[in-house]
């Protein structure tokens, strides 16, 4: 099983530095941000935020382009079956039978594409940068029990370990012969079948060989965990926290007292 | 039996939907300090009984006492302490980003003081010979380290009592020569070890006892050197005597007495035999 890469990047930066609960709460904020705004000016801004925190995190560029590979095909899915299912109003730049497309559905796909794109490099600035088991750790001290900080930190964990499965399953059929994302629609989905049902039945195995991993080393048992390294919450990490909160509320104003923002364009 | 550390008393066994119970009214009882091993064909029942010893399964019918204690009201988590249990499977049971908070899972869990965290995580890194790769994700290691890391996670909690379920797969010579050398000190320390095995000559080597299984009840039970001379319990539990132990049998009749249980054994007993037919030979002057 391919377990090769993980998602976090361990480097010496002022965003690794930071405590995981106050990069939580900037997560959080600019995602609700990412979700109040349709506008495509404000999502490209956030988008490009996220990527200049990234970068100053001194996250290589290579993993931002491999992160923006992976999401690709839905944020082409967006593009192409937002206009086209819900085209919006407007005269019509094409239609074929029952298919309108218009420039106000053009603009709405552009601006779900953003808002999705802005979602992943946000949540991405958290995992890229946030050691797995301070995470936990910080879950824990916002008061949820360490069981479901473990939970959600392994959920994080596993992800690239699930697409490791995933491409490996992938491969292995491929070198017994099977032909996939060969054909029309129909065919493609279907060729993928095999594939994604043995790798559910893998990660199921998976997370059932996990669960008595972690029930075997002990956890659960009836007495305080120790705790190694402590996260606390420096003056760095309240000031991140006061900043994230004054854009937050600066373009709440914006949005609710100027009324911008609410349409794509 | 003076002091078992587990005791499995008419233990009976069937998974959820299935017909045929796995383990048919088993009983067994280990005393504290004994090297046990496990043997028996695929599906015999070996590691559906292993897992009851550490609650992973709980007995349909029957009882599991632990350090004197019905295992029945105990979580896997509370028995984590009295049984350390290694998986066959190192992939499934390796789960944190780097191999020193691997090792330092269990003891945490347990509440050790964090001095006592690192002092057994830093000693089971040296034992293990991890200290290169503490720092490192064990997901980038190679198969082998893996199966170490998981032998080292297994050291830090140092349980009295260790349920080694295939420990021996995938491991190089040298590995397999540091885990075994690991278990003799063990052993040597009084814990108690339970080796699920295929390997007749480790279970030969290393056991004080062998406990031959099929189709979940124990067919035998005694010393290596007494039971793989019962030719019609290896048959019945398809099992094969190690090749050392069954040349030994064969030289019987030229004065062996039967019972090594190692190739070194072996040879020191061969060459005694040797050495007490014949005068020792003069050593051959190398031809030119």
């Amino acid at each position: 099983m391919s377990q090769s890469f993980d998602l976090y990047l361990p480097r010496d930066s002022w965003l690794h530095r930071l405590d995981p609960r106050a990069k939580l709460w900037a997560v959080l904020l600019a995602g609700a941000l990412a979700l109040i705004f349709r506008h495509i000016a404000v999502l490209a801004c956030l988008l490009l935020l996220a990527h200049l925190v990234l970068l100053s995190a001194r996250i290589p560029a290579a993993r931002l382009r491999w992160l923006w590979g992976r999401l690709a095909p839905l944020l082409l899915m967006i593009l192409i079956l937002q206009p086209l299912f819900l085209p919006g109003p407007g005269p019509d730049l094409l239609r074929l039978g029952p298919v309108r497309l218009t420039l106000s559905g053009i603009l709405e796909g552009v601006s779900f594409s953003l808002r999705a794109a802005t979602l992943a490099f946000v949540a991405a600035a958290l995992l890229l940068t946030t050691e797995p088991n301070a995470l936990v750790q910080g879950l824990a001290k916002l008061g949820l029990p360490y069981s479901w900080g473990l939970t959600v930190g392994l959920a994080i964990r596993y992800l690239p370990t699930t697409y490791g499965l995933y491409v490996d399953i992938h491969e292995a059929q491929q070198a017994r012969g099977w032909i996939v994302g060969k054909g029309n629609l129909v065919q493609r989905a279907r060729s993928y079948l095999p594939i994604l049902v043995a790798t559910i039945i893998a990660a199921l195995r998976l997370s059932d060989g996990l669960a008595l991993a972690l029930a075997a080393r002990g956890l659960g048992y009836p007495a305080p965990r120790t705790a190694l390294h402590d996260v606390r919450m420096q003056p760095a990490d309240w000031l991140a926290m006061a900043l994230a909160t004054l854009l937050f509320a600066v373009l709440m104003a914006v949005r609710y007292g100027l009324g911008f923002g609410a349409n794509p364009w | 039996m003076a002091d078992p550390i587990l005791e499995a008393q008419g233990l009976w066994f069937w998974y959820a939907g299935e017909q045929a119970p796995v383990l048919r009214g088993l009983d067994l009882a280990v005393p504290r300090g004994e090297f046990l091993a496990l043997v028996g064909a695929n599906g015999s029942g070996k590691t559906t009984l292993t897992k009851h010893f550490n609650g992973l399964l709980r007995p349909r019918r029957g009882s599991v006492r632990v350090d004197g204690q019905d295992a029945a009201g105990r979580s896997v988590g509370e028995l984590a302490r009295h049984v350390g249990y290694l998986f066959q499977n190192p992939e499934q049971q390796i789960f944190s980003p780097t191999v020193r908070q691997e090792l330092a899972f269990g003891p945490q869990n347990l509440g050790l003081s964090p001095a006592e965290v690192e002092a057994r995580v830093d000693g089971a890194l040296a034992r293990f010979r991890l200290s290169d790769v503490a720092g490192s994700p064990p997901a980038i290691l190679s198969y082998g380290l893996r199966r170490r890391v998981t032998l080292a996670s297994l050291a830090a909690m140092d349980p009295p009592l260790l349920v080694l379920d295939e420990p021996t797969v995938g491991l190089d010579a040298p590995g397999l020569a540091e885990t075994f050398g690991w278990l003799a000190e063990l052993h040597a320390r009084g814990r108690t070890i339970v080796l699920v095995t295929h390997d007749m000559s480790l279970a030969a080597e290393h056991a004080d006892r062998v406990v031959a299984m099929r189709q979940g009840q124990i067919i035998a039970s005694a010393p290596p050197s007494e039971l793989f001379r019962q030719r019609g319990v290896l048959s019945q539990a398809s099992l094969v005597a190690p090749p050392v132990v069954a040349l030994a049998r064969a030289l019987i009749p030229l004065g062996m007495r039967g019972d090594s249980r190692s190739v070194e054994s072996f040879c020191e007993e061969y060459a005694a035999l040797l050495a007490g037919r014949a005068a020792p030979r003069q050593p051959r002057e190398p031809e030119l």
